[in-house]
């Protein structure tokens, strides 16, 4: 019996945050009010429609296809997708077909500790349709649809990944990666749920050792990371039954549907096959220079995979640290921040990973939300390694900054938290403690060892917490071995 | 009261000066208008309130002792170019109650300078030819004699006299047909000399925006008051718009040129002795002013009007894709959404249109859009060498406007569209994006003239201005009575 | 060039328009008018040329990326048959 090995390609369409569509001056922004947000131009009204190609969406997808490794066109040209349906106002769509903007390129990531490498087929610059919703939700069901024009012409730039895929992780994988650069970019916030991010995936299943593909479907609407890892290992799975029933895959576009976690082929065919594509009369097309890539660079900010490097290899932290530190640039600006007010890799990463993400993730909040500063944290770890507070208390401090955008001197000397380090007065707690226990002593000198941390507990409880450990530690030794 | 009889220029000196009023002109060109919708079917429906509220705004202005350049200045624009406050059909029943919530740049440019549109004038539906036989809202005869057509409703308009002048589009030479057929003279401008914004796109890449008017000066005058770069438009260009009726004053400088004629002009298809004859003559003339005639050979000038119905055919099809009864035109209810665009579409066009599109459909499909499509597209490139080549050492190119006078309404012999057989000489300039202009010269035909055209290189109007003007004075045009 | 009338059937359709069988036979005859025009069609003399799309080889101009007014929604429903502010109503989509 052959194995089967499942390959994917992914599609994955991400709106550009401009403030204004990509061939007009509508704005873009999200929720408002059906129909609010539409022109001549982007409602294709007769006599209306001349484009006018906004820069700013230019630049954002060069500086997309040069984050991602890409061969640049020469010039931004612009064809028509010709087809019917109820969201295409003008009857075609504005994309580009013969010169995407960006060609040849590819994303690394880890997968198991391997470095895992997958092409990007192309990348080009498209106009987003309308928004369509259905009278009871269900488009193959509902009697009528409405259609409101907003988000028609909202510039999307479309990636298209080389079937390098494996399996629904390394889909995961790669659209996390993905998004993290583009969010690095600052060129789109990439959030699914609101589909600013969306992916369709096509997939296809051969024996193990074949370099032909099999036949492939196309599966779409997956509005989230889960649903396209559960999409994928669905699809995979049900193709594998089909095949090894002694069937073949028919290649056709199928829905996943999210309550049922299936995958369902789309009974009509919605969209002519053949799109007609030709280059739009309407926009001659405009010269991308060197001069212009180069000051399209100087705006890249240090990727991913350049940050990775740097903190495994110059400040030498563990990968999975580096990972994490890295895997969204607020993260790893935040840590950069905090080393220069404290110049403590190891430290300031274990904080960052543990702590900080720690109190983030509970509260469900993003680091954005968050109202503790670099400097903020900066501070409290260098009050810890000074021997202010100790490090249990350091803990506590955070959370009250956590909670209050406090500065942590204040929380420290609001709530007396410092840490206790003078010999004299741990002396006379530690004599104190002492005399009010004297079968500890006896049970120590008598070699029970747990005395010794029964007494450092009164002494801590004495001083709330606050004594300095190694100091009561060697105090307390001195006392008992007198 | 001959005042409609002068060109633009005075007519507005006078308006300025308070010599005539724009109630008497108002009251003058509705009459003139109604007379020539009477008998033409000039326009798509004759409004006198739309004439009544331009000589409002005219009045305000005069009132308040502005000088405008063309105070009370009346112009026909065709139906396929957006104006306030009335409907643009584009003579198609598709866009019966079409009101577009913008002007054309043009119209805004014109109500600027003092002009007033006095209707929107008939004409084939999408300007697909000029056979006065194609409209939804009826034919359109010839002023001269209404067994034959018009053209267009602008022709028969300024023929008559009623408007001073009219805007048309040109886009395998419609504008320049009808112009002949009416005798009058008309210019297409080079490609982008002329916003299109607002004018209803067939084929981007061939239509233009031109002008009917009774003089060559009044062409210059309305020339001078359209042109420019338009930031709505991506297509127009922002070469400087010289004062083209100064250039027409200079009696010094003006030819003679050197004239290119194709040497086998005479092979057009349904080419008329009385068309052959007045352009032969008119040559003869041309030699006598010290015109330096030569025949050139142009192998591929032949191919044009096919090589631009397809190329037009393809381009249309696309840009009449919006027209589904969602957002705008004609509705036709259906079962489900393709079933509503089908309906809509095949009731709200016209026989001709749909075998056109149909037409276009076809060979921009599968392996026709590189066997048809593409290749005219490449024929394209061969006949703009040839004659950027010719034009570099003449310069103008002399050729008649169209093979045959005014066809008559109850013929179909040369109402074909696949290709037009009146475009035979006129689809070149379209293709190149050059400049032509056509005048009348005396002839044995309907309205006593045919037209014989020049086509210059790009943005030399003024050359085809002072070559017209030569001819004009040989040949003063003439007027129907309506 | 052979064109088939199933071939003119599918293009209709693709256009979303029902041509009548005297509009089709129309259009047959047109098409076969244009092809036996159109001789360059047939030759090769084409192959090494490119193709010109924009007549006078201009360039695009861009526009920064500053808000311009919207249409009022009422404005922007005003020509739609099937609005239903706000929004515009279509049919099923699904046969």
């Amino acid at each position: 019996m052959h194995e089967y090995e499942t390959v994917i390609g992914l599609e994955v369409h991400v709106e550009l945050l401009t403030d204004t569509k990509l061939f007009c001056g509508c704005s873009t922004a999200f929720g408002a009010e059906p129909n609010t947000q539409v022109c001549p131009i982007c409602l294709g009204l007769p006599g209306g429609t001349l484009p006018l190609l906004n820069k700013k969406a230019a630049e954002f997808t060069i500086k997309a296809a040069l984050a991602l490794n890409c061969e640049i066109a020469p010039k931004i040209a612009f064809d028509r997708k010709n087809y019917f349906y109820a969201d295409l106002p003008k009857g075609f769509q504005i994309s580009q077909y013969f010169y995407p903007m960006g060609r040849n390129g590819y994303i690394e990531f880890l997968v198991n500790g391997k470095t895992k490498r997958v092409g990007i087929h192309q990348l080009h610059l498209e106009e987003d349709t309308g928004k369509l919703s259905h009278i009871g939700d269900d488009i193959i069901s509902s009697p009528s649809s409405r259609v409101d024009f907003n988000r028609a012409g909202v510039p999307l730039m479309e990636i298209v990944s080389e079937p390098d895929i494996r399996s629904a992780e390394e889909a995961r994988l790669f659209l996390q990666k993905l998004r993290s650069i583009i969010r690095y970019l600052d060129i789109s916030d990439c959030k699914m749920e609101e589909g600013s991010m969306r992916c369709d995936a096509n997939i296809s299943i051969r024996p193990v050792g074949s370099t032909e593909f099999g036949k492939k479907t196309e599966l779409k609407n997956m509005n989230s990371f889960r649903s396209v890892y559960r999409g994928i290992e669905y699809e995979a799975e049900r193709q594998r039954s089909v095949v090894l029933s002694g069937e073949s895959v028919i290649p056709e576009t199928r829905h996943w549907d999210e309550a049922k976690g299936v995958t369902r082929a789309m009974r009509s065919k919605l969209v002519s096959a053949d799109y007609r594509c030709f280059p739009d009369p309407n926009i001659p097309p405009y010269p991308v220079t060197e001069e212009w890539i180069q000051e399209i660079k100087k705006t890249i900010p240090e990727l991913p995979d350049e940050r990775y490097k740097r903190l495994t290899e110059e400040h030498d932290l563990p990968s999975s640290t580096a990972e994490v530190l890295t895997s969204s640039k607020e993260l790893a600006d935040f840590y950069d921040a905090v080393l220069s007010v404290h110049n403590e890799p190891k430290t300031v990463s274990n904080w960052i990973v543990s702590e900080y993400l720690g109190l983030l993730n509970a509260a469900g909040m993003d680091i954005t939300e968050s109202k503790i500063t670099p400097a903020g944290l900066g501070k409290l770890l260098q009050s810890i390694a000074k021997g202010e507070i100790s490090g249990k208390i350091g803990k506590t401090v955070f959370e009250e900054m956590f909670n209050t955008g406090e500065d942590p001197a204040l929380i420290i000397e609001k709530k007396g938290l410092k840490q206790i380090s003078d010999t004299d007065t741990l002396s006379r707690i530690i004599s104190a403690v002492l005399a009010a226990n004297p079968q500890s002593i006896e049970d120590y000198r008598k070699g029970k060892k747990r005395a010794m941390g029964f007494l450092v507990g009164q002494i801590m409880k004495e001083t709330k917490g606050q004594a300095n450990p190694q100091l009561v530690n060697k105090l307390l030794m001195e006392e008992l071995n007198k | 009261m001959d005042f409609y009889k002068h060109i633009v220029q005075k007519l507005a000196g006078e308006v300025n000066a308070k010599e005539v009023s724009p109630q008497q002109i108002g009251e003058d060109v509705a009459r003139r208008c109604a007379a020539v919708h009477e008998k033409c079917n000039a326009f798509i429906k004759f409004d006198p309130e739309l004439i009544e509220k331009g000589i409002k705004d005219i009045s305000q202005k005069i009132a308040q002792n502005k000088k405008l350049p063309l105070a009370g200045v009346s112009f026909g624009l065709s139906d396929a170019i957006c104006a306030g406050g009335t409907t643009t059909t584009c003579a198609s029943r598709m866009l019966e109650s079409y009101r577009p919530p913008f002007e054309a740049s043009v119209v805004l440019k014109l109500k600027e300078w003092g002009a007033f549109p006095a209707g929107k004038t008939n004409m084939d539906e999408f300007n697909l030819g000029a056979t006065g036989k194609n409209s939804f809202f009826g034919e359109i005869k010839n002023p001269w004699d209404t067994e034959y057509t018009a053209g267009s409703g602008a022709a028969a308009a300024v023929s008559s006299r009623a408007v001073n002048f009219a805007l048309a589009p040109d886009g395998c030479g419609e504008l320049r047909h009808s112009a002949s057929y009416c005798g009058i003279p008309a210019l297409k401008p080079t490609y982008g000399r002329v916003s299109r914004k607002g004018l209803v796109d067939v084929a981007p890449s061939l239509d233009q925006i031109g002008i009917m008017a009774p003089s060559v000066l009044d062409l210059a005058a309305i020339l001078e008051a359209i042109s420019g770069y338009d930031p709505e438009d991506p297509t127009s260009f922002a070469h400087e718009v010289p004062s083209y009726t100064l250039l027409l004053q200079e009696k010094e400088n003006i030819g003679p040129f050197k004239v290119a004629v194709p040497e086998n002009w005479a092979e057009a298809p349904y080419l008329e002795e009385g068309i052959k004859k007045a352009f032969l003559e008119t040559l003869e003339y041309l030699k006598k002013e010290n015109f330096q005639v030569q025949m050139v050979s142009l192998p591929n000038f032949s191919h044009s009007i096919v090589t631009a119905a397809i190329i037009r055919a393809v381009e249309a099809f696309s840009s009449l894709g919006n027209y589904d009864g969602v957002r705008f035109g004609l509705r036709v209810e259906g079962s489900h959404l393709q079933e509503m665009y089908r309906k809509s579409r095949t009731e709200g066009f016209g026989s001709n249109l749909k075998q056109f599109l149909t037409f276009g459909a076809l060979i921009s499909a599968g392996n026709y859009y590189g066997r048809v499509f593409q290749k005219a597209q490449k024929m394209r490139t061969l006949i703009i060498k040839e004659l950027e080549s010719c034009l570099q050492s003449f310069d103008l190119l002399f050729i008649p406007a169209v093979p045959f006078q005014a066809p008559l309404l109850s013929s179909n012999d040369k109402a074909c569209l696949l290709p037009d057989p009146a475009g035979y000489y006129t689809a070149a300039a379209n293709l190149a994006g050059l400049p032509a202009i056509t005048i009348p010269v005396p002839a044995e035909s309907v309205s006593g003239s045919a037209g014989v055209q020049f086509i210059g290189k790009a943005f030399d109007e003024a050359k085809l201005l002072q070559a017209g003007l030569l001819l004009e004075k040989e040949n003063p045009p003439r007027f129907p009575n309506v | 060039m052979e064109i088939s009338r199933e071939e003119f059937m599918q293009a209709s359709w693709d256009a979303r328009l029902e041509l009548m069988p005297e509009e089709l036979e129309g259009l047959e005859k047109q098409a076969k008018n244009i092809f036996e025009q159109a001789t360059f069609l047939q030759s090769s003399a084409l192959d090494d040329v490119e193709a010109t799309y924009f007549p006078l080889a201009q360039k695009n101009t861009v526009r920064e990326d500053l808000a311009a007014p919207s249409l009022p929604l009422e404005t922007a429903l005003s020509n739609a048959p099937g609005a239903e502010s706000p929004y515009i109503q279509v049919p099923k989509i699904v046969e």
